[in-house]
């Protein structure tokens, strides 16, 4: 993978398997957040999380009317990258771009929850989860990085 | 918050700007800029009841959280790192402070970045 500005936009060449990981992540995304049934506790929790801490009905009601609107927003965004994620060099603009670094931090929490990442300085068992956690982290630093330069 | 070891040069294409750290350095605090400080803080309990805080967490990327404060908030870079490190370094940190709907609203932004953030009273 390279990624960089070309005039206005930022190319990424992904390989196969990048692309392939990048769509099956992000559809896994949008089913966790869709399907009540597979009631990720965990992720839902710092997906949606308390809005008031230490008031349980204030948070309920806060969530009560936002989390409709966020869960769709999410779901848009995480459907974007699967839409872009295909091998070869990729365009993306500023504006897509910013939807990618959005919905990356969404991706590596679903991954890193799994991992039992909850306190800083926690190190995932080295295996293929969490190297696909480290590439995550590296993309959407490094993309961070070039809309900060822009 | 989390820090990317090793940047991975490899994937730029564009040369990064020589000598710039990844995540910024926190900005050296004058004892005017304290001042200004602790006076901002006495107005904001008197004038305007509600808050907006961000709170630390061991997934959010050290430049995306500038990233998130600069973009959405419209701070300043320097502001956006120094509030950055306040977060990580004291594990949370007051971002805005207004009327209770404009922080619900804010709350919401930030539930949207992924960033874990709450609304309280500012007395509180």
């Amino acid at each position: 993978m390279r990624l960089g500005w070309d005039d206005d936009v930022i190319r990424i060449e992904l390989a196969a398997e990048e692309a392939g990981l990048l769509t099956v992540l992000a559809h896994q995304f949008a089913d966790v957040v869709r399907d009540p049934e597979l009631d990720d506790a965990p992720l839902l929790a710092r997906l949606f999380p308390d809005a008031y801490r230490g008031d349980p009905a204030a948070s309920a009601e806060f969530r009560r009317y936002t989390r409709g609107e966020l869960e769709s927003r999410k779901v848009e965004a995480a459907e974007s990258i699967a839409a872009t994620a295909t091998e070869g060099v990729i365009e993306l603009d500023a504006a897509a771009a910013a939807t990618w670094v959005r919905s990356l931090t969404d991706l590596r929490m679903m991954v890193g929850t799994r991992l039992g990442i909850r306190d800083d300085g926690d190190e995932p068992e080295p295996g293929p989860l969490s190297d696909v956690y480290l590439w995550l982290g590296e993309l959407q630093w490094v993309l961070v990085d070039l809309l900060e330069d822009e | 918050m989390a820090v990317v070891a090793q940047l991975v040069e490899r994937w730029l294409v564009v040369p990064d700007v020589a000598g710039s750290s990844p995540v910024g350095r926190p900005e050296e605090i004058s004892p005017e800029k304290i001042g200004s400080v602790l006076e901002e803080d006495v107005l904001v309990s008197f004038d305007i009841p509600w808050i907006l805080i961000v709170w630390n967490d061991p997934i959010n990327l050290m430049n995306y959280v500038v990233h998130v404060f600069r973009t959405y908030f419209g701070y300043s870079k320097d502001e956006a790192v120094r509030l950055m490190m306040l977060v990580h370094n004291e594990g949370r940190a007051v971002v805005a402070s207004g009327n209770r709907e404009e922080m619900e609203r804010h709350a919401q932004a930030m539930h949207e970045y992924g960033l874990q953030a709450s609304v309280a009273k500012a007395d509180a």
